[in-house]
């Protein structure tokens, strides 16, 4: 057993979205499961029906939507025809309760035009609704595109479809301008030549909530005249911006309940964290709860023979183990061991692989200090940015930065308020001065110009607050948006600032929510053990304050937004640099970067410009390699060489509880070998990894 | 205790899981009494108890509420295992 080269197959537990495939053992949770058919049985036969499934962090809830996903596929490979007979979509909450609509018709249109053995949801819907397969709808793509066309006809006329819906939905089908059309689906706002390219007239969008929810709700239609749609929520404690925000339990059984009212052959599976058993039923309106809840599931603690038989599951994945388990049946493992995992509290898969992924590596004498907390949550912010970079950030940034100004804000110190009467997204009052925000994401300058004119109207404001127009890196005026042009420089001339955060920022901000979302949902483990939001946010805080390298670039966008003097920040652009990017006189003018005045150990300033894709793959490539570059490593390690410094600054208490450590130990260098150990040990682990899989495993090793 | 659980299934939609806090109002057991009820049942596997994750973060009340064993885990939800169910009634 002391073989370090093999692979520990307890790490790498958590479940991350209802699409991955992991190891399942059908008898946990196998009456929850039951109750998630039975939903999609009910609206088969043209009912809505719902389901809210309760269970503690770790308990495997979105395990069970991925057994239902593949339960789902099963089903269609079993298909003569392959057909399929239930549209899947997962919406996990990750963004905020202001945005809901707009999320979910993000991942509606995500989900349906993901392809799987070549086909979207949304060519298997049409390939049923023409009584073919999906590998015939090809050929009628080819050979007969009239018969299409005349069944997206009948599709248009009852569901009522307007005709930008129609064609886009036509686009889709023979496969035409896929990415153009998936954006439009999904809500972005879109130059005018691309909208004219796709034969759509212009986006006239005043309310993107409402039209987000008017979407929804047509392609809910749209595909429940033809096969049953189940929507799988989870995660919906990370639509709080606090532990006692109620508000946003409220919107969203509203929204679900708005759901299932929308279609006959809808399901909702709605996951909750028992932990909130009691806000939510006090949240939510009696009759969207009865809505949204008409089944109930529990997902209990595990029995002594399910806990064997999950150990079992996962031996079973290292075969020279099991050439060895005839005499002791859990080998490595002892049976007492393993029987006294049942009395783990909770007992749960998540603790269960915890103590198991333990045990193996003290068996393997591979054992290491725990990360401190500060570690771990650098090294998962860093995990997560790249993967993040690697998704894409096209069209999120509307979400990232309205979930992560709020949080950036009230962690630097910020008085931060929504309501303006002079219609900004945000007043924000720092260091003794005010500064109004809006969120200017418009594609082209037909929509926007609108927009500049109401704001020079408001300028200057009474309150004197500049404003600041955030903006998608993205995005860029055409050259025949003239007048919107001269609005930007007459807004420039009166005081206002453009704001375009570099990927990198979004990105950093991105993982910023997904560190925070998990955590609310009590997906954040470290060594096993839940942690809490305020705990990231303790570490948040400490580390703008002392200008931690992981946090600098959102030091950066955070100084461009407020307008700090003595640091000017990359991300902020002139709007005459907007003007000569759209008569293509080159690049985006940058201020030069400097340095936060408190930031820690000093490397390389980041060159990353909107959209600088060398940077993201030699970043990514970095981290692929084994050998970690000095600059990659110093994102991690600043926390960890700097340890003195945390001890030593004016947040000592935090510094205690974010450490993990008491007062009276002093920090040395196991800090630091612990980080070498960790990717000492990935290096083993390397062998064909993707970058992706690479992040995640760096995340996985420090979670324990 | 089981009673009161019982009563409190029959107000609640089938298969919820039920509040530590509700059944606490509608039980006659004293704290100390009522937890260890509660454990015990939880021991022989006749109630299924759901851990909050971050207790320590409730004010003391809240807390209180909660069911606590001498671990120092808190437990806020609560439901009667299927087979227990099925025998009373039976």
């Amino acid at each position: 057993m002391n073989d370090p080269s093999l692979a520990n197959p307890f790490r790498d537990a958590v479940v991350q979205d209802a699409w991955q495939t992991p190891i399942d053992v059908p008898e946990i949770h196998h009456k929850a499961f039951c109750e998630c058919r039975n939903v999609i049985e009910t609206a088969s036969g043209g009912v809505p029906d719902s389901l809210l499934l309760y269970g503690p962090a770790g308990a495997g809830k979105t395990h069970l939507l991925t057994r239902l996903q593949r339960h789902l596929h099963q089903k269609q490979d079993e298909d003569r025809d392959r057909r399929q007979h239930c549209v899947f979509v997962f919406v996990r909450l990750q963004t905020s309760s202001q945005l809901l609509w707009q999320h979910v018709r993000r991942r509606l249109v995500s989900d349906l035009t993901r392809r799987e053995q070549g086909a979207s949801q949304i060519e298997r819907l049409l390939a049923h609704r023409l009584s073919v397969s999906p590998i015939e709808l090809r050929t009628f793509r080819e050979l007969s595109p009239e018969l299409l066309l005349n069944e997206i006809d009948v599709m248009r006329d009852s569901a009522q479809l307007p005709r930008d819906l129609a064609v886009v939905i036509e686009h889709l089908a023979f496969d035409r301008k896929v990415r153009d059309a998936s954006a439009w689906l999904m809500g972005e706002s879109l130059p005018e030549a691309t909208l004219a390219d796709l034969g759509l007239g212009p986006d006239l969008t005043t309310d993107r909530e409402q039209a987000a929810r008017e979407m929804v709700t047509l392609l809910c239609r749209l595909a429940a005249t033809t096969m049953p749609l189940v929507f799988c929520f989870d995660q919906i404690e990370a639509l709080q911006r606090n532990a006692d925000d109620r508000e946003a339990f409220f919107h969203f059984a509203q929204m679900a309940a708005d759901l299932h009212d929308s279609a006959p052959s809808v399901g909702i599976i709605t996951c909750l964290q028992s932990a909130v058993l009691d806000q939510f039923k006090c949240a939510v309106r009696h009759a969207d709860f009865q809505r949204i809840a008409k089944r109930h599931a529990v997902l209990h603690s595990l029995t002594r023979h399910q806990v064997s038989a999950l150990v079992l599951s996962r031996l079973e994945l290292v075969p020279s183990l099991r050439e060895q388990a005839g005499e002791q049946p859990y080998y490595p493992f002892t049976s007492v061991f393993v029987a006294n995992l049942a009395d783990e509290a909770p007992s749960v898969p998540r603790r269960i692989f915890n103590q198991c992924a333990r045990q193996f590596d003290e068996l393997q004498a591979r054992v290491e200090d725990q990360p401190s907390m500060h570690e771990f949550l650098a090294a998962e912010l860093m995990a997560r940015r790249l993967q993040s970079l690697q998704a894409g950030l096209e069209g999120e940034s509307l979400r990232i930065l309205t979930h992560a100004l709020p949080v950036i804000a009230g962690s630097c110190g910020a008085a931060l308020r929504a309501e303006d009467p002079d219609g900004a997204d945000w007043i924000i009052e720092y260091g003794g001065k005010l500064v109004a925000v809006t969120l200017r994401n418009e594609a082209d300058g037909r929509t926007l110009n609108p927009k500049l004119k109401a704001l020079l109207d408001r300028s200057p404001r009474q309150d004197g607050a500049p404003w600041v127009l955030l903006r998608d890196p993205g995005l860029s005026l055409s050259k025949a948006a003239v007048r919107t042009r001269e609005r930007l420089s007459e807004l420039e001339a009166k005081g206002a600032r453009l704001v375009e955060p570099t990927l990198e920022t979004l990105a950093t901000l991105d993982a910023v929510q997904s560190l925070l979302a998990d955590a609310k949902s009590g997906d954040l483990a470290r060594d096993g053990d839940a942690v809490d939001s305020s705990t990231v946010l303790a570490w948040l805080k400490v580390g703008l304050n002392i200008g931690a390298d992981e946090l600098e670039s959102v030091l950066r966008f955070w100084s461009a937004v407020v307008g700090t003097d003595g640091v000017t920040a990359e991300a902020e652009v002139s709007p005459q640099a907007v003007l000569r990017q759209g008569r293509g006189e080159g690049s985006l003018e940058t201020h030069s970067v400097q340095r936060h005045p408190r930031s820690a150990p000093q490397r390389q300033p980041l060159q990353a410009t909107p959209a600088d894709p060398e940077r993201i793959e030699g970043e990514l490539a970095t981290f692929q390699t084994a050998r970690m570059s000095l600059e990659t490593a110093a994102a991690v390690s600043p926390a960890m060489s700097g340890a003195d410094e945390w001890a030593q600054s004016a947040h000592a208490a935090s510094d205690d509880l974010l450490s993990g450590r008491s007062s009276e130990e002093a920090p040395d260098g196991s800090a630091r070998r612990t980080f070498w150990s960790l990717f000492n040990r990935r290096r083993q682990d390397k062998a064909q990894r993707s970058d992706v899989a690479a992040a995640t495993r760096l995340a996985s090793l420090l979670r324990g | 205790m089981l009673n009161a659980l019982y009563q409190l299934e029959q107000d609640s939609p089938r298969g919820a899981l039920l509040s530590v806090r509700e059944l606490r109002a509608r039980s006659v057991l004293d704290k100390a009494s009522f937890d260890r009820a509660a454990l015990e049942l939880a021991g022989l596997g006749r109630v299924s108890l759901h851990a909050h994750d971050h207790a320590g973060a409730l004010a003391e009340s809240e807390r209180r509420a909660l069911i606590e064993d001498v671990r120092g885990v808190h437990y806020i939800g609560i439901a009667s295992m299927p087979e227990t169910r099925d025998e009373v009634n039976a």
